[in-house]
């Protein structure tokens, strides 16, 4: 199973090579035992036992059984033109049937695990989650820089391609979640370094702050979904592209935390402060584009995005670019050390 | 003994070919030696093999450094090891355009594994807590972290992702530079 990141355009021929495959093991799901493989009976060379004819799609009668006595009960609840399958043990011995049975059964896993990444790509979207992790070196440093320092940056608007907006790599104002996901992962680590720096680590207050980040993420998610539902907004933004605005809150959090270990609690203030008010520049700039309706925009744009409720989308976009301080502060502001007393 | 051949040739010496035994070693130090070059141009049929002998090895070879030292982190080194090739492993099947197995994943991050043994190594005679500890536990991450993502960009073809890849990387790396010191 091969996701490519640009997954509309993948589609066809992944349902064509489902098509072919189907089409390959229709032959193997005949209901009659055994299944009528027919290029292994063309493979087997010549001096092959009477009863090997079973091959066929066709099901002929075998020549009279004059070679192998063995083979000539006839199983009851097998359709009436198969004979000769009724002792599997000896069966599988044949050199042909082993090759075919492996075959059967290399073709089995493979559809099985076909089937299996289907059914799990109902519940979590691989090939749009692949979208969010095409990225490169280039992208990733520019829109750190842009996390930091966004006051300079002029044209914030998303290229579309087809079907979606273009991918990370190509597009800087893209959302992404590698970052997201690096500085969660970098944000419970720096904050066992933090705390052992303290004296207070345990092994289970990494999983606890992990937990704990892990739970107002998803709790701010939430709220904005319903929050928009509620509202009856209808934007361009899915629910991938919201976790990915939120977790960007993450890098401004570490920066604040190690900020916080040479210069204490005055440190962390001014990181604090200064990365919760590029956020919100960034946050802001980012999702005017995507939530509040552009007058003059290009037709391919979005037809459906309505021109009511400005004031409505106003509102959402302060909502969510404003949590964002908040929910920085309550998830560090446990970490940081009181100032050494001076001696 | 398997694999003792006698072949007579025209001088009458006797060659002996190694022992099975022998030869399993000497293709692991071989990989061993092979992919911890981070300067040396590789090319992807490096990792058509996966192996898992000489991770496992590595793995073991740091815990009885560990040992060594004093602290009994088996335990710790299977956690750590499982999450992180399961965490790198799906972050790499959602980065790469080309198949990615779990089986490469944990034979890279297994081989790439041997500074931090050289380092626990280390620990058991020095004391890596000063400034020259952190110096060569900073240096040992960068030479896993360098040399895992250099295979990994090679064997999976991501272009312009090595960093992306060593970061996580040296993430997991730090970590078990954390219990080797601390």
């Amino acid at each position: 199973m091969n996701f490519n990141a640009t997954s509309g355009a993948r589609h066809p021929a992944q349902k064509g090579s489902r098509k072919k495959r189907v089409s390959d093991t229709a032959a193997m799901s005949a209901p009659a035992y055994p299944p009528p493989y027919n290029p292994y009976a063309s493979a087997v060379p010549g001096n092959m036992p009477p009863n090997m004819n079973m091959y066929d799609g066709r099901y002929v009668l075998p020549p009279p059984y004059t070679a192998s006595p063995d083979y000539s009960r006839i199983h009851p609840s097998f359709p009436p033109a198969d004979q000769g399958f009724s002792i599997p043990s000896q069966f599988l011995n044949e050199p042909l049937v082993a090759n075919v049975a492996m075959q059967y059964g290399q073709a089995l896993v493979g559809s099985g695990k076909q089937l299996v990444g289907q059914e799990l790509e109902k519940y979590v979207p691989f090939s749009r989650i692949k979208y969010y992790f095409a990225v490169d070196t280039r992208y990733v440093t520019k829109k750190l820089g842009l996390l930091f320092f966004p006051f300079t940056h002029s044209d914030w608007s998303l290229r579309y391609e087809q079907d979606g907006p273009v991918q990370p790599r190509y597009e800087i104002n893209a959302p992404d979640l590698y970052i997201p996901t690096m500085a969660y992962v970098t944000y419970v680590l720096v904050a066992g370094l933090v705390l052992g720096m303290q004296d207070r680590f345990t092994p289970e207050v990494l999983s606890i702050q992990a937990s704990t980040a892990l739970a107002w993420t998803v709790f701010e998610i939430i709220v904005e979904l319903i929050t928009m539902y509620i509202t009856n907004i209808q934007t361009n933004l899915k629910t991938l592209d919201l976790i990915a605005y939120g977790g960007y809150k993450y890098v401004g959090i570490i920066f604040a935390v190690l900020l916080s270990i040479l210069f204490h609690k005055t440190g962390y203030f001014i990181g604090l402060i200064y990365c919760s008010m590029s956020l919100i520049f960034f946050l802001v700039r980012t999702l005017k584009v995507q939530i509040l309706p552009i007058g003059t925009s290009p037709s391919h744009h979005d037809p459906y995005m309505h021109n009511s409720g400005n004031k409505r989308r106003m509102y959402l976009l302060l909502f969510v670019a404003g949590i964002q301080p908040f929910l920085m502060w309550w998830l560090s502001f446990h970490l940081i050390s009181p100032p050494v007393p001076k001696s | 003994m398997l694999g003792h051949l006698e072949l007579a040739d025209v001088e009458r010496k006797r060659y002996r070919l190694p022992s099975c035994k022998h030869i399993a070693c000497l293709i692991v130090f071989l990989q061993t030696l092979a992919v911890l070059n981070p300067f040396r141009t590789t090319d992807a049929s490096i990792l058509q093999d996966t192996d898992l002998a000489g991770p496992l090895v590595f793995c073991l070879a740091l815990g009885a450094f560990l040992l060594l030292s004093g602290k009994v982190h088996f335990g710790y080194i299977y956690g750590i090891g499982v999450m992180g090739c399961l965490g790198i492993y799906a972050l790499l099947s959602l980065m790469a355009v080309s198949a990615v197995t779990l089986g490469t994943v944990v034979s890279v991050l297994g081989y790439c594994l041997l500074p931090m043994v050289i380092l626990s190594g280390i620990n058991v005679v020095l004391s890596l807590q000063g400034l020259t500890g952190f110096v060569l536990t900073g240096l040992a991450i960068a030479w896993c972290s360098l040399s895992a993502s250099k295979l990994f960009v090679t064997a999976l073809f991501m272009d312009h992702q090595q960093p992306l890849v060593a970061y996580p990387c040296a993430l997991l790396y730090g970590v078990f530079a954390l219990i080797t010191i601390f």
